[in-house]
């Protein structure tokens, strides 16, 4: 019997030596101070409520919105705000007891929030009757919607950029799966700040100026998700 | 408790690991203790080698080092340390580029089907019998590796489904299905391989 097939037969094994490297690294270990989500969560949050107001206050805040369906400003401002502060909960704060976040949980409601920001974009201005919605004018629609696209990912970056740093070294497994959520959780933040910001309300504008923002930043993201993994 | 885990008697695992993150040496020293021996098994469960997995516990357990400002305060240090030793023995195949495990673009493991063709027949109730051992082990590194890991933890290290999911980041019904493949795969392997002339 060889000795694999001995520890595959009975597992109650002795602890191996430790080897000399560890032994070295072990013989003075500095105290570090652990992680604290909620904190992170709060501090996460500032970065990207500051980087959206910031934003805005640079550009004007939205010049139209008196003219605009109430239930509209109100709902999308909803939507966006409550998709990335619900994502952002879920990857940065573990449940209770745990240090790993739900990994395909946030990759599930980021993607689910993704597409629900670009069909959701796309056949609001026919349910709100919303003005400014005519596309006819192709060059008028690229340019405004390039203007927007580009802003929006400078303004989802930031959060971004944060939220990657804070949970670095957290994911040993499905780090693509959480720096997709944290890039969608930008790219909410990114959709939050370009709605109160934006007077267009044309239906591919909203849907892919604004919504694709989440899916780009998701895509971003993932290029560096190398920084999550211990 | 799970298979290969020392008991600590009132000490929890999530109190050494807070106590080694302020410092205590001797906390880390129990610590590798009480978890290392199942983590081993894990690792030989997964890459059949001992020497490796030897190899793999000890980098495992220098990630943990490097990593522990990332642990949360009086979490269940359990699931993470594992993820950390299967996150290294992963790293391992890419680097070894062995033929058992077969990656994907996107960078995961890829599922490949168990080969139930071309061996004995075997009894199905694996006694300590040398020959039957080596035939599950090998079996056992046949089955897709997510398979495999559900397996390893579930039925072979005795982890609640709970745990085992918390472990590999899926919820526990995914983790039910997996280990339920898993084994019948394996015991498929076992029992119902056709005879060789």
């Amino acid at each position: 019997m060889t000795e694999e097939t001995k520890l595959f037969a009975e597992d109650s094994m002795l602890p191996p030596p430790m080897s000399s490297e560890l032994l070295g690294v072990i013989k003075n270990i500095a105290p570090v101070k652990t992680r604290r989500p909620v904190l992170q969560w709060m501090i996460f949050l500032a970065v990207a409520l500051i980087t959206g107001a910031v934003f805005v206050k640079i550009y004007g805040f939205r010049k139209n919105i008196s003219q605009v369906n109430t239930i509209w400003i109100v709902g999308a401002a909803v939507f966006w705000a409550m998709g990335a502060f619900g994502l952002s909960k879920i990857a940065l704060v573990p449940n209770k007891g745990k240090v790993l976040p739900p990994f395909k949980q946030c990759l599930y409601i980021a993607l689910g929030f993704s597409a629900l920001a670009v069909v959701f974009g796309f056949i609001a201005p026919k349910i709100f009757n919303l003005p400014f919605s005519d596309e006819s004018n192709l060059d008028f629609a690229i340019k405004y919607g390039r203007l927007c696209f580009s802003k929006g990912l400078m303004i989802a970056l930031i959060p971004t950029v944060a939220g990657l740093l804070l949970l670095r070294k957290t994911a040993p497994l499905h780090s693509k799966k959480l720096a997709f959520c944290i890039g969608a959780i930008g790219g909410g933040m990114a959709g939050l700040a370009l709605h109160f910001q934006c007077i267009l309300n044309g239906s591919l504008h909203l849907s892919l100026a604004h919504g694709l923002v989440i899916v780009v930043t998701g895509v971003l993201a993932v290029l560096g998700s190398k920084i999550l993994v211990p | 408790m799970p298979v290969g885990e020392i008991s600590l008697g009132d000490v929890k695992l999530e109190q050494l690991m807070t106590a080694y993150c302020n410092g205590d040496t001797n906390a880390f020293t129990q610590l590798y203790n009480a978890i290392a021996p199942a983590v081993l098994g894990y690792l030989i469960k997964m890459c059949g080698e001992k020497s490796l997995a030897e190899d793999l516990l000890q980098q495992t357990f220098l990630k943990v080092h490097k990593a522990r400002a990332t642990y949360i305060s009086n979490a269940n240090p359990t699931p993470w340390i594992y993820s950390i030793a299967h996150r290294t023995f992963i790293d391992a195949m890419r680097k070894k580029k062995r033929a058992k495990v077969v990656m994907s673009r996107d960078g995961e493991l890829a599922d490949v089907k168990a080969d139930i063709m071309g061996r004995n027949e075997v009894n199905q109730n694996l006694g300590p019998d040398p020959e039957k051992l080596e035939q599950a082990m090998e079996a056992l590194s046949t089955l897709p590796e997510k398979q495999r890991q559900a397996v390893v933890l579930v039925k072979l290290q005795g982890k609640s489904l709970q745990e085992a999911a918390s472990i590999c980041g899926i919820s526990v019904g995914a983790m039910k299905v997996r280990a339920h493949r898993g084994y019948s795969s394996l015991r498929k392997s076992l029992v119902l391989e056709p005879k060789v002339d």
